[in-house]
């Protein structure tokens, strides 16, 4: 298993690098921004990538993906992904995630497990390509665990194996996803509210950056304040 | 009693409710499915949002804490429009559980219907099994049924659908008749049939609620 840590305190931070590796983009007293870089060809058969973010009460983490990860043809073995966050009170994370190719006969087995403390801010990108270009593309199963202040606000499993079964993703390849936790958005967002704090944005497309999610992601950052982070 | 009351609650001339309800079928088909893709839709249902329903019932009859479970199902259905289907599709239980004396009546009114069920169910003594194939039938029946008026055919048709269903039908009815906590209630999702859902609040030109 390849670990990939980032963790911010009042304090200071701890980085741990894996198959990606953490780059400290700009700091301030209270933020923390981070580009997480692969060194080394991501994802094939059998990798296990581990992330873990965690930020402490207060303090506000921002993480970039520096590119888009292609899982490539597992050759019948599984590569693993597991994203393990926690998120403590009046603290926040805004993970600008780019997209997770899944190249004809790759196969992924993801999980995403993230704690919000009440008061805490979640804001995460998801999007997810079923295919290069003339591709049909590798099979994924994702699964998602998102809690609030203790209780489930949010539990998905998307199997995508059989995507184009009638009401899965029909003749899309693309499922974009942009989720928000510890606030509620404006009305005028298109977004299923949660019964918990929260909110799902939820688009799917032929071709990624087609799903128009990018301006719900920048308002609800807005909304959580993440431009005041900064200095 | 849970001899005929398995049947009972399976019947759509039980005073509940269930005529105004799609199970998804409506917003589907304006959302872009094709009729012909009817039978694969309700395989879609039977793998996700039936089987989440389903469990959701049967774990309430199994007697887990009802705010517990209500937090798993709604976790699991992350549409508000759905769940504001889901608690009215409730109400026609929760009212003939009042009319009829039953503990289910004390339920909180925004419980939704597979809650609404399990306790209902709880209350007349089913099976953890009947419990769950009253649900996953009268969800796949439900959608049948809407098929006759959204999409003009031969009665007999849908009939045959669900009878080409019945294998996976109790498969998913084992799976899920074992289980006894809300975290294990299945999450499992159809992304465009969510969508579709959704949208369905603001959709003019409907003969369904859902």
């Amino acid at each position: 298993m390849s670990l990939t840590r980032v963790h911010l305190r009042q304090d200071g931070q701890t980085l741990v690098a894996g198959l990606l590796a953490p780059r400290v983009l700009q700091r301030g007293p209270t933020c923390l921004e981070v580009a997480l870089v692969a060194t080394n060809a991501t994802l094939l058969g059998g990798d296990h990538v581990r992330i873990e973010l965690a930020v402490d009460a207060g303090m506000h983490l921002v993480i970039r993906d520096v590119a888009g990860t292609v899982a490539y043809h597992s050759r019948g073995r599984e590569a693993w992904w597991d994203n393990e966050i926690d998120v403590a009170e009046g603290a926040s994370l805004v993970w600008r995630a780019e997209p997770l190719v899944l190249s004809q006969g790759a196969s992924v087995r993801r999980t995403t497990h993230a704690t919000v403390a009440e008061g805490g801010r979640l804001l995460m990108r998801d999007t997810l390509v079923l295919g290069r270009s003339g591709e049909t593309g590798g099979d994924i199963v994702c699964d998602t665990e998102l809690t609030y202040a203790g209780r489930p606000a949010l539990v998905e499993r998307l199997d995508l194996a059989d995507a184009t079964l009638p009401g899965m993703l029909g003749a899309h390849r693309v499922i974009d996803t942009v989720t928000l936790l510890g606030a509620r958005p404006a009305a005028t967002t298109r977004a299923f509210r949660l019964a918990q704090p929260g909110a799902v944005a939820r688009a799917v497309g032929i071709r990624a950056h087609d799903t128009a999610l990018d301006a719900t992601f920048e308002e609800w950052a807005t909304q959580i304040g993440a431009q005041s982070w900064r200095g | 009693m849970s001899g005929i009351a398995a049947l009972l609650l399976a019947d759509a001339r039980l005073p509940a409710g269930g005529h105004t309800q799609s199970a998804g079928l409506e917003p589907a088909l304006l959302g872009g499915l094709e009729p012909t893709d009817i039978p694969g839709f309700l395989r879609t249902r039977l793998a996700t949002s039936a089987r989440v329903d389903a469990a959701t019932a049967v774990v309430t009859r199994a007697g887990a804490p009802v705010e517990q479970v209500l937090d798993a199902w709604a976790a699991r259905t992350p549409s508000e429009v759905v769940r504001a289907a889901a608690v009215e599709a409730g109400r026609g239980y929760l009212r003939l559980a009042r009319t009829l004396g039953m503990p289910t009546s004390l339920l909180p009114r925004d419980t939704p219907r597979p809650i609404a069920l399990g306790s209902l169910a709880r209350d007349l003594g089913l099976a953890a099994a009947e419990v769950a194939r009253v649900a996953i039938y009268d969800d796949l029946q439900t959608a049948c049924a809407a098929a006759l008026k959204l999409a003009p055919m031969d009665p007999a048709t849908p009939v045959g659908w669900l009878l080409a269903c019945a294998d996976p039908i109790d498969e998913a009815v084992a799976d899920v008749a074992k289980l006894t906590e809300p975290q294990q209630i299945p999450a499992t999702t159809a992304p465009l049939m969510e969508l579709w859902q959704h949208a369905h609040s603001t959709a003019t030109r409907r003969l369904f609620r859902a």
